[in-house]
């Protein structure tokens, strides 16, 4: 691994991951193609993806301004129902070949990440006034009345929901739609709202004298994190084909919490690959019927005690940190379950060559 | 007016329910400043143990009451000791989802247990409900035992709280607790109390919820819990009085509202907590902390 990784080194900078991207969706989609997975297995890829986009959305609040978000659910709900509705009575005319029904289903995704942050802007001026627990107090509040508002909203089906959405959510436009968010994110971290966000999180009292606005950089993150929520609910709406009022409960927003917070708070890949290993762990272990779920939480609960850090830590990818390596301090500050353990283990090996050499030296 | 005082006493009666178990989450948040997600699910749990020990032969009322604190306030302690006592140090939002993976683990394990399972129980009728009618008005002896017994443990937590030696202890220990460490408070002691009696209002609140709503299920916890905690949260959460306030008046609000409409019930809940929180961020009892620098 670390051989293949030096052949993308260049100046300086490693240059795998941004390789890795193609050549993971190209397997990924001659898979797909092939049906060397089957569509049982594909669903759960690209909820996976889906779950990914969420979970990062809610980790520019939580893990880099530091703010305190319990409702993603309801912005999810916003985005599904807006773009489904788009695609199933606005543009349905519009849908007739394969070329421009995806054309209106990406301009559908953006309507219903629009309505999401307007949504949002309105949610995050009263209530960011509010911190800590009360903040994720209020937003889980909202995103339940987001919720009761669809059961006795007449266009959106009520309590039966919607359903027979067209399904557009195929592998390209989920994985795609993973990259272009992870960019957006990582550019908007690296940008000076971005910048101000981490100083609002590290101390908010230091950043406003600092000259910055935060209630207005709270807002910001806030109205961009619903957003994305927006765009992964419309995915996710037209993946599954159906939704109603209940698929948007608060059991799914405390998942998109669970798996940010097992992945590693902080991080926007640890936050991708914590939704994909806790999707995928429920129906790995299918076998075990009412059980699975009980290793699920528990494993969970294990995690948060022992590492409060997650199973990744604060670990990015090469192409979200622009190809810079990390150097031993980030590497030591980062680290999560997984690479304690691949340090755990390449010290060990590094004892056991030097062992023999150590124990001449002492004669 | 006669219905609007006959939902008025539905009202107090879901509303007793609600400030027993808010009060387990205002007491916890006041001592650990932990939201106790799994509050609900020891509430779920003590109902069950009511459920079973009521299968038992000559078991009453009482037995039942007593069975589902005993349960739940061990369950509470122990969840405690096990999962929040290593997050104690850790920053809040680590804990609250410690708490969160809890509950989940609670309510799986229940549905994955053979003698629970995920089909809903049926409650067994412990107290004979027979109307009577005054002016106009009718109430049952099971609203009237609720709503009494309900005020008997709001006044014996306040008397534990206000007047005895741990009362005291656990008023130090909420407002500073390295102080109180200092003057020679057992604060693990403490938080334990504190967790038992949280876990046994729960238990009764379970039972009561039994007797309301006569279906088991492993979900009920959340469900109920989630409501008691949207209670406290508008009395002022760390604030004892706020929560039995906050639980009364959430109840008597949700029956007026649901009488209203069915589908906007819940959301009404929501919706005052949101205007309660803009209005008064800190609730109606409590108080805004500063955070230091």
């Amino acid at each position: 691994m670390q051989q293949i990784k030096k052949l993308f080194y260049r100046n300086g900078k490693s240059y795998f991951s941004y390789v890795m991207i193609p050549v993971l969706f190209l397997v990924l989609m001659a898979a797909f193609q092939l049906d060397l997975i089957n569509t049982y297995w594909q669903t759960i890829i690209l909820l996976s993806g889906i779950n990914g986009i969420v979970a990062m959305s809610l980790n520019l609040i939580n893990g880099i301004t530091g703010q305190s978000c319990l409702g993603q659910a309801g912005f999810m709900s916003i985005g599904a129902y807006v773009s489904a509705m788009c695609t199933k009575l606005v543009f349905d005319g519009f849908m007739t070949s394969g070329f421009s029904s995806y054309l209106f289903f990406i301009i559908s995704l953006l309507i219903g990440g629009a309505a999401a942050s307007l949504i949002g802007l309105l949610i995050g001026i009263p209530s960011l006034r509010l911190r800590g627990d009360y903040l994720a107090i209020i937003t889980l509040g909202f995103s339940e009345i987001i919720r009761v508002a669809w059961r006795v909203i007449p266009p959106a089906g009520r309590a039966m929901g919607l359903n027979t959405i067209p399904k557009l959510s195929t592998l390209p436009m989920v994985f795609i739609s993973v990259v272009i968010v992870m960019l957006v994110l990582r550019n908007f971290t690296n940008s000076r709202f971005g910048r101000s966000c981490i100083a609002v999180r590290e101390n908010e009292l230091a950043g406003e004298t600092m000259g910055i606005n935060t209630t207005r950089i709270k807002v910001l993150a806030f109205v961009l994190s619903a957003f994305i929520a927006g765009v992964g609910g419309g995915l996710y709406a037209h993946m599954m084909t159906f939704i109603n009022p209940d698929t948007f409960n608060q059991i799914k927003s405390t998942d998109m919490v669970l798996y940010l917070y097992a992945g590693g708070v902080g991080s926007f890949s640890s936050a991708l690959l914590g939704a994909t290993v806790f999707s995928f762990l429920p129906e790995v272990l299918r076998s075990l019927g009412e059980w699975r779920l009980v290793i699920y939480s528990l494993s969970l609960v294990l995690i948060m005690i022992n590492r409060p850090k997650g199973i990744f830590g604060k670990h990015e990818f090469g192409f979200m940190r622009y190809g810079e390596p990390e150097n031993i301090h980030m590497k030591a500050e980062n680290s999560g379950i997984l690479s304690s353990l691949f340090q755990k283990l390449a010290y060990r090996r590094r004892k056991a060559e030097r062992a023999p050499a150590a124990g001449k030296g002492d004669q | 007016m006669s219905q609007l005082i006959q939902l008025l006493i539905y009202g107090l009666q879901l509303g007793a329910v609600y400030a027993l178990v808010a009060l387990g989450y205002t007491m916890v948040y006041g001592i650990v400043r932990l939201i106790n997600s799994a509050h609900g699910d020891f509430l779920m749990l003590g109902a069950y143990t009511a459920f079973f020990i009521s299968l038992l032969n000559g078991a009453g009322l009482v037995a039942c009451i007593l069975g589902a604190m005993l349960a739940s306030g061990i369950i509470a302690v122990t969840a405690d000791l096990l999962a929040f006592k290593p997050m104690r140090d850790q920053p809040k939002f680590t804990a609250l989802i410690t708490a969160l993976g809890v509950s989940t683990f609670i309510q799986n394990l229940s549905r994955a247990l053979p003698f629970i399972g995920p089909i809903p129980k049926p409650f067994p009728t412990l107290l004979e409900s027979r109307p009577f009618e005054v002016a106009g008005i009718t109430v049952t002896t099971v609203q009237i035992f609720m709503i009494v017994l309900a005020t008997i443990l709001l006044l014996l937590l306040s008397y534990i709280v206000g007047k005895t030696k741990i009362g005291r202890a656990m008023r130090a220990v909420a407002l500073d607790r390295d102080a109180s460490a200092l003057m020679g408070v057992d604060i693990n002691r403490v938080i334990t109390i504190t967790f038992f009696i949280g876990g046994c209002l729960a238990g009764v609140g379970g039972v009561f919820y039994g007797i309301m709503y006569p279906t088991l299920e492993v979900s009920i916890g959340s469900f109920l819990g989630n409501k008691a905690f949207i209670a406290a949260v508008i009395g002022g959460i760390g604030n004892i009085k706020g929560a039995m306030v906050g639980g009364i008046l959430m109840g008597v609000i949700e029956i007026y509202a649901t009488s209203i409409n069915a589908d906007v019930g819940f959301g009404v809940f929501y919706l005052f907590l949101i205007i309660i929180l803009l209005v008064k961020p800190a609730g109606l009892f409590g108080k805004l902390t500063t955070e230091k620098v």
